[in-house]
C-alpha cells in the first residue's frame, strides 16, 4: 500500500513537471513569436516608408512636366513651372491635396535672390517680397526636393507686349506620413 | 509469487504516451505557423511589387516625347489586377487602383487573394482585366492633349498576349510611329496574322475592329462593345484609339471619365490663368469655363459618340481661341 502510494506521488509529480516544462516552452515560442512579428513589422514600415520616398522623389522630378504646373504657353521652355498656373492652382489646393500622394508641396526660387518669406499672392512673388509658394500642406516631412527653372509672366518685357521670365528655383515634395 | 516487473514486455507507461502525443501536436503547429508565415511573407511581397510597379509607372510617362516604350521585369509569373474607380467628392480625380498576385515556382496554383491594392490618383492605366505575365510587362506611354496637356496614358500589355494590327487600310501616320517605338509583341502585318495573336484591323472584320467616323473620332468594336474615342491635338493623336484597343472595355469608360475630370479642372486652372492675362488679347475666361462646364457632363454616364463628336468640337473651339492669342497664349 506505501509502495502504490509513492508511485502515485512520483507518476503526479512527472505529470506536473511535464506540465511546467510544457508552459515554459509555449512561453518561450511566444517570445521568440513576438521578437520575429515586431522585426517584420519595423520591415514592413521602413518598406513603406522607403516606397513612399521613392514616390515623392519621381514626383519631385516630374512636377515640371505635370499638366498642373507645366508651362505649355511657351516654346522656350517647355520643362519649366508655370508660376501663374500655380498661383491659380493655389486656389484649387484641397482638390488637388488628393491627385497625388503627398503631403507637402512647395516651390522655392533660389535665383535671383530674394526675400526669404512665404508668398501669400503673386504680387509680392513678382515684387521679389518673397520666395516660396505653399501649395499642399504646410509642414514639411523627409521633404525630397528637385532643381527646376521657374518662368513668371512679366507685362514689362518685349516693349510692353509682355513675356515670360525664367528664373532657377527647387520642387520641394514630402511623401505620406505613414 | 510473481513480482512487479518479472515479465518480459516493455512498459509503455502514461508519460511516454503524453509525451509523444504533445510533441506531435507541436510539429504539426510548428508546421502550420511555417506555411501560414510564407503566406504572409508572399502577401507583404505582393502588395509592396504593387506599390513599386506603381511608382516605377511614373518615369515611364511622358514628358517631352511623343510616345514611350518601356519594360518591366517580374522574377515570378505575375498576374496584375487593373482596376479603376470613377470620381467622387472625396477623390475628385478617381482612383487608380493596383493589386498583384504571384506564383513563385514552388507552388503549382495561384493564391485565392492577391496583394493589397496600391491606389494612385494620377495615373491612368488601360489594359485588360488581369494581364499575366511569365517575366515581362510591356508599357506604352502616349500623352493626351484635349486641346491641352491633360495627362499620359499608361498602356499596359504582358508576355503572354500578343497584338496583330493588319496593314490594309490603316493610316501610315500609325503604321508609322508604331515601327517607330517598335515594341514587343506588336506585330504590323499586312495579312496573315500569327493565330495566337488578337487581330486588330481598321477595315473589315476581327478581334478588334478600328473605324473612324470623320476626321475628329471613331469607335473601336471590340467583345460586342462600342468604345468611342476622339482623336487629340497632339502630334500623334491616337493615344484614345490604342487606349481603346488594349483596354477592358469597362476600365476605358472609366478612365475616360477620369480624364475628362482632370481636363475640368485644369480647364478651370486655365480660366483663373487667363484672368491674369486679360489685359493681353481677347477675353478667353468664358470659353474655358464653359469647356469645364462641358466635361462636366461626362460624370454621368459613359461617353457616346455624340459626346465625342461634340467634345471635339469643344475642344478646337478653345484651341482655336488660344492659338489667336498669338502673344500670350494661356497654354
Amino acid at each position: 500500500m506505501r509502495e502504490v502510494l509513492v508511485r502515485s506521488i512520483k507518476a503526479q509529480m512527472k505529470i506536473q513537471e511535464m506540465a511546467f516544462m510544457l508552459v515554459a516552452v509555449m512561453i518561450f515560442f511566444g517570445m521568440v513569436a513576438l521578437v520575429y512579428f515586431s522585426i517584420t513589422l519595423a520591415n514592413v514600415r521602413s518598406q513603406a516608408a522607403s516606397l513612399g520616398d521613392q514616390e515623392a522623389q519621381a514626383l519631385a522630378r516630374q512636377m515640371a512636366t505635370t499638366p498642373e504646373l507645366g508651362l505649355a504657353s511657351s516654346t522656350d521652355c517647355a520643362n519649366c513651372v508655370d508660376m501663374e498656373k500655380a498661383f491659380a492652382f493655389k486656389d484649387q489646393t484641397d482638390i488637388y491635396k488628393k491627385l497625388w500622394n503627398i503631403d507637402y508641396l512647395m516651390l522655392e526660387r533660389v535665383y535671383p535672390a530674394s526675400d526669404e518669406k512665404i508668398c501669400a499672392a503673386a504680387f509680392e512673388y513678382r515684387e521679389q517680397k518673397c520666395n516660396q509658394l505653399v501649395l499642399i500642406g504646410s509642414q514639411p516631412y523627409a521633404t525630397k526636393t528637385a532643381f527646376v527653372a521657374l518662368a513668371i509672366w512679366d507685362p514689362s518685357l518685349r516693349n510692353g507686349n509682355g513675356g515670360w521670365k525664367y528664373e532657377l528655383g527647387k520642387v520641394h515634395v514630402s511623401p505620406k506620413r505613414i | 509469487m510473481l513480482k512487479r516487473g518479472d515479465r518480459r514486455g516493455y512498459e509503455f507507461s502514461f508519460g511516454w504516451l503524453f509525451a509523444l502525443f504533445v510533441g506531435a501536436a507541436v510539429l504539426a503547429l510548428a508546421v502550420f505557423i511555417a506555411i501560414q508565415l510564407l503566406d504572409t511573407g508572399q502577401y507583404q511581397r505582393e502588395s509592396e511589387e504593387a506599390k513599386r510597379i506603381g511608382v516605377l509607372l511614373t518615369p515611364a510617362e511622358t514628358g517631352l516625347e511623343e510616345g514611350k516604350f518601356s519594360t518591366i521585369y517580374v522574377d515570378d509569373e505575375t498576374r496584375l489586377m487593373n482596376d479603376c474607380e470613377l470620381p467622387t467628392t472625396n477623390y475628385p480625380f478617381g482612383t487608380q487602383l493596383i493589386s498583384l498576385a504571384t506564383r513563385p515556382s514552388y507552388r503549382s496554383e495561384w493564391q485565392e487573394i492577391s496583394g493589397i491594392e496600391s491606389s494612385f490618383h494620377n495615373k491612368y492605366i488601360f489594359s485588360t482585366k488581369m494581364p499575366e505575365a511569365e517575366g515581362e510587362f510591356y508599357v506604352l506611354s502616349k500623352p493626351l492633349s484635349m486641346p491641352f496637356r491633360v495627362s499620359s496614358l499608361v498602356i499596359l500589355w504582358s508576355d503572354k498576349e500578343n497584338y496583330c494590327l493588319r496593314e490594309t487600310g490603316a493610316d501610315p501616320q500609325i503604321l508609322t510611329q508604331l515601327r517607330r517605338l517598335n515594341m514587343t509583341n506588336i506585330y504590323l502585318k499586312a495579312d496573315g496574322c500569327p493565330s495566337d495573336s488578337t487581330e486588330i484591323c481598321f477595315s473589315g472584320g476581327c478581334d478588334i475592329a478600328v473605324q473612324f467616323i470623320g476626321t475628329s473620332h471613331g469607335v473601336v468594336k471590340k467583345d460586342a462593345q462600342q468604345l468611342p474615342f476622339i482623336l487629340s491635338t497632339d502630334s500623334d493623336p491616337y493615344a484614345l484609339m490604342y487606349a481603346a484597343i488594349f483596354s477592358d472595355p469597362d476600365d476605358y469608360s472609366c478612365q475616360f471619365r477620369r480624364l475628362a475630370a482632370r481636363a475640368e479642372y485644369l480647364s478651370i486652372i486655365y480660366s483663373s490663368k487667363a484672368q491674369s492675362f486679360s489685359s493681353c488679347g481677347a477675353d478667353i475666361v468664358p470659353i474655358f469655363q464653359d469647356y469645364a462646364s462641358f466635361l462636366n457632363t461626362f460624370k454621368s454616364g459613359a461617353p457616346t459618340q455624340q459626346q465625342m463628336n461634340d467634345l471635339y468640337q469643344k475642344m478646337m473651339g478653345v484651341k482655336q481661341a488660344n492659338d489667336a492669342r498669338s502673344s500670350c497664349p494661356v497654354y
